[in-house]
């Protein structure tokens, strides 16, 4: 199981604040397209673009650590891990 | 005695501990006002208030230092007023500079410091300036949510381990005083958790959404 919660703008958007998925092991990127199936609302708009990269403003962290900093969204995500993703707040 | 309340349950030596740290507070904006008041109403020792700002009338709604007839000061100026006025025991050093600048250096002798900007690019320049082993209290905020973390540089992750990925907004960030006064209130906790070496959201980054009152702890590597 693949434990994924959304925070702030994410959660209010989807209605939801977390997901568990019963998978062994899948990429951040097929991960964001199951869960768009499962939630049935389009909200990989707002994280991927149209040639399939990462947009900027949300921070997606894979047990504590920003995908970008891994494998982008190739990073492979294994059950038992715990994915967090959210839209930092910028301001002062 | 001012302190009497607090010393009446963290002690004496706390608060002496308290009146020999100093803080560099970057910003003096939504963050910056309430957190800037707290740490000084504590009695802490010294604190640099850092903001080039000029106060423009959208931040009357949750700069809580300023008022109508401030409009066109410089946010320093009448910080360092406001904060004077409350007790003389904390040292109040107003810094009107950019982050950016690359002349800008932290001063030598900060315990630690409070990031209270609107901005991520100021954020890492600012981490970047940090010497290593100091703590780095950072505060985000943006409509009814924000986040705190306290990292300590050379053995937590970097700012931009986390914040990559962040977005510039266009135009001026949507936020209000509820959020940015809870958020500061937590920071300011935890700025005084750090000189008590008791830091509660060390590599912890607690994620709070006044939506529906989520507080959430995320570790962060």
């Amino acid at each position: 199981m693949i434990k994924v919660r959304f925070f702030t703008l994410l959660k209010l958007f989807l209605g939801i604040s977390e997901i568990d998925l019963d998978q062994d092991q899948i990429s951040v990127k097929d991960l964001l397209f199951l869960i768009n199936e499962k939630v049935e609302k389009d909200f990989l708009h707002k994280l991927i673009d149209e040639s399939g990269e990462l947009l900027r403003g949300t921070i997606i962290l894979v047990n504590g650590k920003n995908i970008l900093h891994l494998e982008k969204l190739n990073t492979i995500v294994k059950t038992g891990d715990e994915v967090n993703m959210f839209p930092p707040g910028g301001g002062g | 005695m001012i302190f009497s309340r607090q010393i009446a349950f963290w002690g004496e030596k706390k608060q002496l501990i308290l009146q020999k740290s100093t803080i560099f507070i970057a910003g003096i904006g939504g963050l910056g006002c309430l957190l800037s008041e707290i740490l000084v109403r504590s009695g802490i020792g010294k604190v640099y208030l850092c903001d080039n700002g000029i106060i423009k009338k959208p931040d009357l709604n949750r700069q809580i230092f300023y008022t109508q007839k401030d409009i066109g000061k410089r946010k320093v100026d009448i910080a360092t007023k406001r904060l004077s006025e409350i007790h003389s025991f904390t040292e109040i050093v107003p810094v009107d500079v950019n982050i950016k600048d690359k002349n800008f250096i932290l001063p030598s002798d900060i315990s630690g410091v409070a990031d209270c900007l609107d901005n991520f690019e100021s954020r890492f320049v600012l981490w970047d300036k940090l010497p290593r082993n100091k703590f780095y209290v950072h505060a985000g905020v943006e409509r009814f949510y924000g986040q705190v973390v306290t990292l300590i540089k050379g053995s937590s992750p970097t700012l931009r381990d986390i914040f990559s990925n962040y977005k510039v907004l266009e135009g001026p960030i949507p936020v209000c005083a509820h959020s940015v006064s809870v958020i500061s209130s937590i920071a300011a906790t935890e700025v005084v958790k750090n000189i008590f070496n008791e830091p509660v959201l060390l590599n912890r980054m607690l994620v709070i959404d006044l939506s529906d009152f989520t507080f959430i702890k995320l570790d962060v590597k």
